[in-house]
């Protein structure tokens, strides 16, 4: 996810929280800062806060990011004493970040007690899954006719300066893998997917890197087509337009996680994980977000619902993998593809 | 039309000027002037500064689009031609020479416009630097000129390309006095020598009497006068001309007979043929200090205030009217401040009568 | 002494400077550890090798290059005009109507002037509608996300440094050696050509290599209108560190970008100087 909005004001906050309490007793933190895509706080998890804020009087303050990527950096640079407690990031990227032992701490799941409601698959040692997402087809149904149904549609001719398409860093390489694993290849063996996508060129109005400018772009109908995550359906719904959304398999599922940052005020930092974790938050941020709850109790939008792809349709592609090649790809990706 | 004369004879003058009006927006800053300037005479336009005398000179080079009247040059409506069709040519007030040529490119500048073969303007310039004195300096740049070298850089460029008129905006004001004085001679020899008709602006009543053939005193958009230097020395058209050119004694009074009576000061003798009119003007110079008692005294003050201007002295004498400024040669037993003196009229033809 | 205080700050301003700079390239010498985006040792200088050898960044170099020089020229060729008008238009209401509109586009912030752009060059929006009704074009002319729209926003960015830097250099030719030239029987064109222009060449010169280095610098407006297809050294550098998290590899490609465009606009103010000293209007009034 990426927006190109620096938070200064949300910045200055945290400095200012910082400087106030700068070696209180762990367990009385007044205050938190988490680091988080600007759309996803306002959407959801600015309300959340407030309630965290009215049961524990711990005020959270938030910091926001372009990109998870981003967010690392600015982590890393402030590592011999971060401001920041919480981290909001793709888990790809929360894979790759682990590795920072001095940084990042592993979760206290003892502690964070609704770690243990939540699907498997959304709990690693170092991060738990917020809420989860495929990466699916949304359309303008005023401007496609013919229902889409499959990937291979966006290949056809009548899509022909139609599409928005996620560039290499923008939901980790997904769509080259989904492009790999339709042609015969898959993520050992990536290169039917670049050939894949070179045949796309015609069709492809944008590669795009910020999706907040992708559904501005697809609300305007500059685009017709966005290959996106359910919350694009959601926020162009939202603004008034006709779309429809499919989930075709292959359907990469991928979960935008919180990770525990090496502070001082850890504990209250961890009350505040497990507080987004219970049933009721999840409710909030899946239904705020559109995208699908952690917790099984928790239920989305039904028409975000209505998108999310059968079980066996689902994949999940190696991060690791992922994480050694990303730099690899999008050099290649850049040459070969969207020049 | 105050002073006009007739200088150009039956041909054609080489510059005539008439009912030439400018205004910028309500302000006149010319109004109904015109003149003629016989072929190869040189005119100053003389005034304080904002009193359209650059307003006019501008108008004649083609850079002012005047609301009415017609300028003339040899016969020629000019009028309505662009700067650069003009048989006109102008040194500008501080000289605009081109900082990015040479002073050969400066000089030739004008000739590579009229696409004069390239021999030939070789030769007119060197001629041209030749007569200002410059050919050592041609491939100087502007910038490595002196003050009075840049000035007649600016001449030569313009003479080179023979105007019928050339014209100087105030072309001595950024030279030191000595230079100054040199230069002016300087200009005037050598427009004497090239018979060219020359239209030169000025503040300076000292530089217009040393240079010119004919002098246009001009106020608040008006010609005041238009006259040989000497007439507008000695007989001044108005009240303007009078006080602008140095006549700092106006006293109101009337004629009586031979003698001007002017109430509080004193009665002084009048020339024999002078014309009607209220206000007296007098010269300091024209007036000489006496014996309180002496026969020849006119009036009767005591000394207010004495400055020394060089070979003279500037008396203020305060009589009970008014108070006359008088020049006097200092000398042994000069006047002293308070003592009691007459004042005499040095000579009575130098008492100027004007209307008002 | 005195003078040497009055330096302190200055001096202070640029140590912080050279040591940010300083230690962003001695991490050049580390190198990422594979999978992560931590940095460690040991000190070697693989990455400045690999630079050298062209790892990768040398078509985006020659691109970025190519493309900020495109966009200076373009910018000089719309600039100068524009700049003309204002210096010498005998409306003081013009002059003062657009310097306002310059300025006001470096009031507006760059993330809102990408968005108007969208609005403005996208295949459904104000131009090409504007074409479309008037029958000039059948089809959406497609300006946006590839490298017309991103110069056409570029352009429009550059143009006031440029203009606002020419309209002093213009303004500080005297108009009285305009009225000389005319004067001496050169019509408005050629005295435009032989004395105006020559004479502010300095500063046209000066506002090239200021275009030049924001050009060089450009980010957002490839990132947000170029559709994944423009892409400059400064995205360029931004993908080694915040997709392939190959800060030490960045930081050499940085180093080697600083060193590059130095020495561009070293080129471009060893020309200003030589117009300088040819075209100067110093020294005289």
């Amino acid at each position: 996810m990426a927006e190109f909005i620096m938070g200064r004001r949300h910045l200055l906050g945290a400095s200012g929280g910082l400087l106030a309490a700068p070696s209180l007793a762990r367990a009385q933190a007044r205050d938190i800062t988490i680091q988080i895509w600007g759309t996803t706080w306002t959407s959801s998890v600015r309300t959340v806060a407030q309630r965290f804020e009215a049961a524990t009087g711990i005020k959270v303050n938030a910091v926001t990011q372009a990109t998870s990527g981003e967010g690392l950096v600015r982590l890393q640079s402030m590592r011999a004493a971060p401001t920041i407690d919480v981290w909001f990031t793709t888990a790809s990227v929360a894979e790759r970040a682990k590795t920072d032992a001095q940084l990042f701490l592993p979760l206290p799941m003892a502690a964070i007690s609704n770690a243990a409601q939540i699907e498997a698959g959304a709990r690693a040692s170092h991060w738990l899954g917020v809420y989860f997402y495929q990466l699916g087809i949304v359309w303008r149904t005023d401007q496609v006719r013919e229902p889409i149904a499959s990937w291979q549609d966006l290949w056809a001719p009548r899509f022909a300066q139609k599409l928005g398409v996620p560039t290499m860093n923008s939901y980790q390489a997904r769509m080259l893998l989904v492009a790999a694993t339709l042609n015969g290849g898959g993520i050992a063996n990536v290169e039917p997917g670049f050939e894949a996508l070179k045949r796309l060129k015609p069709n492809v109005v944008t590669w795009y890197s910020s999706d907040t400018t992708a559904r501005q772009a697809l609300a305007q109908g500059e685009l017709a087509v966005l290959v996106a995550p359910p919350a694009a359906l959601k926020r162009v719904t939202d603004a008034g337009v006709q779309a429809r959304m499919i989930s075709p398999p292959p359907s990469p599922m991928m979960y935008d996680s919180m990770m525990l940052v090496n502070t001082p005020k850890r504990e209250a930092a961890a009350r505040f994980i497990d507080f987004c974790l219970s049933k009721d938050m999840q409710d909030v941020i899946a239904q705020g977000q559109g995208m699908g709850p952690v917790h099984p109790g928790a239920s989305t939008l039904p028409e975000i619902a209505a998108t999310l792809p059968k079980p066996e349709d689902r994949v999940s592609y190696d991060d690791d993998i992922i994480n050694a090649n990303i730099g690899a790809w999008n050099e290649r990706f850049s040459r070969e593809v969207a020049s | 039309m105050i002073g006009e004369k007739e200088p150009g004879g039956i041909s054609a003058a080489g510059l005539e000027v008439s009912g030439l009006t400018k205004h910028y927006g309500a302000h006149a800053a010319i109004q109904q002037i015109g003149f003629r300037l016989e072929r190869g005479a040189l005119l100053t336009l003389l005034g304080p500064s904002g009193c359209g005398k650059t307003t006019l000179l501008r108008a004649i080079g083609g850079f002012v689009a005047a609301d009415a009247g017609r300028i003339l040059v040899e016969g020629q409506d000019i009028g309505a031609l662009p700067p650069e069709r003009r048989p006109t040519a102008t040194v500008f007030q501080g000289y605009a020479l081109f900082p990015h040529m040479s002073v050969a490119a400066n000089v030739a500048y004008g000739l590579k416009m009229q696409r004069i073969p390239r021999a030939e303007i070789a030769g007119r310039v060197r001629d041209a630097l030749a007569a200002v004195q410059l050919s050592a300096m041609a491939e100087r740049m502007p910038s490595q000129l002196s003050g009075g070298q840049q000035q007649r850089v600016a001449l030569a460029r313009c003479l080179v390309v023979r105007p019928r008129i050339l014209l100087l905006d105030e072309p001595f004001s950024a030279l030191d006095r000595n230079l100054r004085e040199e230069m002016q001679v300087e200009l005037r020899k050598l427009q004497q020598r090239l018979g060219i008709t020359t239209v030169v602006v000025t503040h300076d009543q000292q530089e217009a009497f040393i240079l010119s053939d004919w002098v246009a005193v001009m106020n608040a958009g008006r010609l005041h006068q238009f006259d040989r230097p000497a007439g507008v020395y000695d007989a001044p058209a108005t009240r303007f001309v009078a006080s602008f050119t140095g006549m700092t004694n106006l006293l109101e009074g009337q004629a009586e007979g031979q003698e001007f009576v002017v109430p509080g000061i004193g009665r002084f003798p009048l020339p024999a043929a002078a014309p009607p009119g209220s206000l007296l003007g007098l010269r300091p110079g024209a007036l000489r200090l006496v014996e309180p008692g002496d026969p020849a005294a006119c009036a009767v003050g005591e000394v207010g205030f004495v400055a020394m201007t060089g070979a003279e002295a500037l008396c203020e004498i305060a009589c009970p009217g008014g108070a006359l400024q008088v020049a006097v040669p200092r000398r042994p037993g000069a006047p002293v401040t308070g003592a009691r003196v007459g004042v005499a009229l040095a000579e009575p033809s130098q008492a100027v009568v004007l209307a008002a | 002494m005195k003078r040497n205080l009055v330096a302190l700050p200055a001096m202070v301003v640029l140590a912080v400077l050279a040591g940010a700079y300083g230690s962003f390239f001695a991490t050049g010498l580390l190198r990422q550890v594979p999978g992560t985006a931590s940095v460690a040792g040991p000190l070697s200088l693989d990455n400045y090798l690999r630079f050298l050898a062209g790892g990768g960044q040398v078509p985006v170099f020659l691109d970025t290059f190519g493309f900020a020089v495109l966009l200076t020229l373009i910018t000089a060729l719309i600039g100068y005009p524009l700049a003309y008008f204002i210096a010498r238009t005998e409306s003081r209401f013009l002059r003062v109507f657009f310097l306002a509109v310059l300025v006001a586009t470096f009031l507006s912030g760059s993330v809102t002037r990408a968005y108007g752009w969208m609005v403005i060059l996208g295949n459904r929006g104000l131009l090409n509608s504007l074409l479309l009704n008037a029958g000039l074009i059948e089809q959406p002319f497609r300006i946006l996300y590839r490298q017309l729209g991103v110069g056409i926003a570029l352009v429009h960015f550059l143009l006031p440094f440029f203009v606002l830097t020419v309209v002093g250099g213009i303004r500080n030719v005297p108009r009285a050696l305009e009225e000389a030239s005319r004067d001496l029987g050169c019509g408005p064109a050629r005295t435009f050509m032989r004395v105006t222009l020559p004479l502010s060449l300095p500063a046209v010169a000066e506002g090239m290599a200021l275009s030049l280095a924001l050009a060089l610098s450009a980010f957002l407006f490839p990132l947000m209108l170029g559709g994944g297809r423009v892409r400059l050294v400064a995205n360029y550098i931004y993908d080694q560190i915040f997709v392939a998290f190959d800060i030490p590899f960045a930081a050499v490609v940085s180093a080697g970008f600083l060193v590059c465009s130095c020495a561009a606009l070293l080129v471009m103010a060893g020309l200003q100087r030589l117009l300088l000293r040819r075209f100067a209007t110093g020294g005289l009034t």
